[in-house]
């Protein structure tokens, strides 16, 4: 079975006078159905090799592989592409555009793949309506709580419907109730075995309901485990 | 459905209404001034090129040369290193040969009035009051084919020149130096020193002041006697049917009959270059305003790009390229600048309208008894204006667009982070 996502050797070093190595030789696969998260402590590479598995980031050495295809000698353009209809970020911070509503916020990444405005319109609702934003739709990030916020960023990377969903730190800024509920929302999205989650996260409780541990110490892979949810 | 660059771009600019207005304002103010200044300009210049066309002739043969006449010992010797000096223009008896030979071959081309006339200066004297002016003495028949004397007169008849004997027609600046009105006697002598009495038949008001303040006509054969130059016509004036035409027609002429032969371009050629002057200056006032007005954008474009780093970040990560964001961010300085500039071209109705109210004398300027000014109405000057300023602002919003798309997303998240 092809992995959505595979690092093969990954390194990334910083150029400048004294070179920073965030991420060392790592290979990691990830297949549909997986719910992965990375923990490690502060500086540990865990963000970086987010961003190099989600191509925001290229390597320094190595390569990524999205569904089994080399991404090294991808364009830019190419790159954005792929990121816009296969990937979906979550970040620590909500990162919602301030100046459009929720319902907005997903149609963004929609209209720009494209597609029949009145079927994005409906499916940006059902989404937000799935994850119990029925009423906040039309409301702009400022008027919602953290937590929805946050809820809102999670409906954004699946505006598109990508098989592969990248978070960073995505409870870092919620109470551990709504940190919780995120997890049980990753829970779900894994469930139906066609997509897979990678999330980075330093809260071992949260990393034990994954379905497999990746533990990152300088910028390596120390440990890689698969778990049984409690 | 706008397009979602668009969408985007409106956005940015609407969450920073103040900011946005202010440039708009800018840019808008830059083309109002432009199309209000030309207005301005292009309405006096064109005003007064018409004038000059209507009133004056289109092409005047004079009994000058350009340069002195090839020497026989040049002519002689073609090859020959033969060089005369010290050669002066030829004196003769001053007037153009066989003046009527070449007005009536001149009548046979096509689309050419002709008129001949004797000008020579005079001292008209009125009381005790002398000014020197220019008397012309015209043939009334063919100078209303030539010139625009009958429209231009605001007291008497052309006719009267030939029903009264020695009537004149004076400017009506030249009237006024003078103190002389319709029907008094004044006396007119020449350089020789023979004078005649004349009786003012009819007063002018061409528009021009040279000729206003100091032409008065009568009949070509009165003229000749009173310079003692019988049968003597020393201007052919010419009027086109294409007045375009002027300038190589009368070089066409001036090498056929060897005559100094200039064109209304060439007898005006100071106001002309003038007005080149005057619109370079207008020009680049008017160009500094849509510069500033275009750093005004630069600024409001950069302002966005860096407090919109973030969502530059956000938007890189859902999959929007460099291009997209660069189409984003030009899109936002395109926008204000077509705002500015259907702003501009209201500001530039508004200075066109306030300055068609101005009301003033001008007393012994240039055009008189306009009583305000002139205003030229053209779209060339609103389309010429919102183009520029479209593009400027293009280019000025371009410059920080490209930074934005440049920005690294990582940079920017683990800055945040």
């Amino acid at each position: 079975m092809t992995a959505l996502v595979e690092a093969r050797g990954v390194t990334r070093t910083l150029p400048g006078a004294v070179p920073v190595t965030l991420v060392r030789d790592v290979s990691l696969a990830v297949g549909p159905g997986e719910f992965v998260a990375i923990t490690g402590p502060s500086g540990s590479g865990k963000s970086s090799l987010l961003y190099l598995l989600g191509l925001l980031d290229r390597p320094t050495t190595g390569q990524v592989l999205i569904e089994g295809e080399d991404t090294a000698g991808l364009s830019a353009g190419a790159l954005a592409r792929i990121r816009r209809e296969r990937i979906g970020f979550v970040f620590q911070f909500h990162f919602l555009l301030p100046e459009f509503t929720a319902r907005e916020n997903l149609l963004v990444p929609m209209r720009r793949a494209g597609g029949e405005e009145a079927a994005l319109q409906a499916r940006a609702a059902a989404l937000l309506a799935g994850f119990g934003l029925g009423d906040a739709m039309d409301k702009l990030p400022e008027q919602l709580s953290g937590g929805m916020r946050q809820r809102v960023a999670v409906a954004r990377a699946l505006a598109n419907d990508p098989a592969l969903l990248l978070a960073d730190e995505p409870t870092g800024n919620l109470d551990s109730a709504n940190a919780a509920a995120m997890f049980d929302l990753f829970g779900e999205i894994v469930a139906d075995g066609r997509r897979s989650i990678v999330v980075v996260t330093h809260d071992p409780v949260l990393a034990g309901r994954a379905t497999r541990q990746v533990r990152l110490v300088d910028g390596r892979v120390v440990s890689d485990t698969a778990t049984v949810p409690a | 459905m706008l397009p979602l660059a668009v969408t985007i771009a409106l956005r940015h600019l609407g969450k920073r209404r103040r900011q946005t207005l202010i440039s708009v304002l800018g840019v808008a103010l830059g083309v109002g001034f432009f199309i209000g200044m030309t207005s301005l300009m292009r309405g006096f210049q064109t005003y007064f090129v018409a004038q000059v066309i209507d009133v004056a002739p289109h092409i005047t043969i004079k009994d000058e040369y350009r340069t002195p006449r090839i020497q026989p010992a040049v002519l002689a010797h073609e090859d020959g290193a033969v060089a005369v000096r010290g050669v002066k223009p030829r004196s003769e008896l001053r007037g153009i040969r066989d003046a009527r030979a070449t007005i009536a071959a001149l009548e046979e081309w096509p689309g050419v009035a002709v008129a001949p006339g004797l000008r020579a200066a005079v001292l008209l004297r009125y009381g005790a009051r002398d000014v020197t002016a220019t008397l012309a003495g015209i043939e009334p028949a063919r100078e209303v084919r030539v010139g625009n004397i009958e429209k231009d007169m605001i007291a008497g008849k052309l006719d009267d020149l030939r029903s009264t004997a020695n009537g004149i027609i004076l400017g009506i600046g030249l009237a006024e130096r003078l103190g002389a009105g319709m029907g008094d006697t004044i006396t007119a002598t020449s350089p020789t020193g023979a004078a005649l009495s004349f009786k003012v038949v009819g007063l002018v008001a061409t528009g021009i002041a040279s000729i206003d303040n100091g032409e008065a006509s009568v009949l070509l054969k009165v003229a000749q006697v009173l310079q003692g130059r019988p049968n003597v016509i020393n201007a052919i004036r010419l009027r086109l049917a294409d007045v375009t035409q002027a300038e190589t027609l009368a070089r066409r002429i001036e090498r056929a009959y060897g005559y100094r032969t200039e064109s209304w371009e060439e007898a005006n050629k100071n106001v002309l270059s003038l007005f080149v002057i005057q619109n370079g200056i207008m020009f680049s006032v008017v160009g500094a305003i849509l510069l500033v007005a275009a750093f005004g954008i630069y600024s409001i474009i950069s302002t966005v790009v860096h407090e919109k780093a973030r969502d530059i970040a956000i938007l890189k990560s859902l999959g929007f390229t460099e291009g997209d964001i660069l189409r984003i961010f030009t899109i936002e300085g395109l926008l204000v600048g077509t705002a500015g500039a259907i702003a501009g071209a209201l500001i530039g109705e508004a200075i066109i309208f306030g300055l068609g109210q101005v009301k003033f004398e001008q007393a012994g300027g240039i055009i008189r008894g306009s009583g305000g000014f002139i205003l030229a109405r053209e779209l060339w000057p609103y389309i010429a204006g919102g183009i520029f300023a479209v593009l400027a602002s293009a280019v000025a919003a371009f410059v920080p667009a490209r930074r934005a798309a440049a920005l690294n997303p990582v940079d920017i998240v683990r800055g945040a982070a």
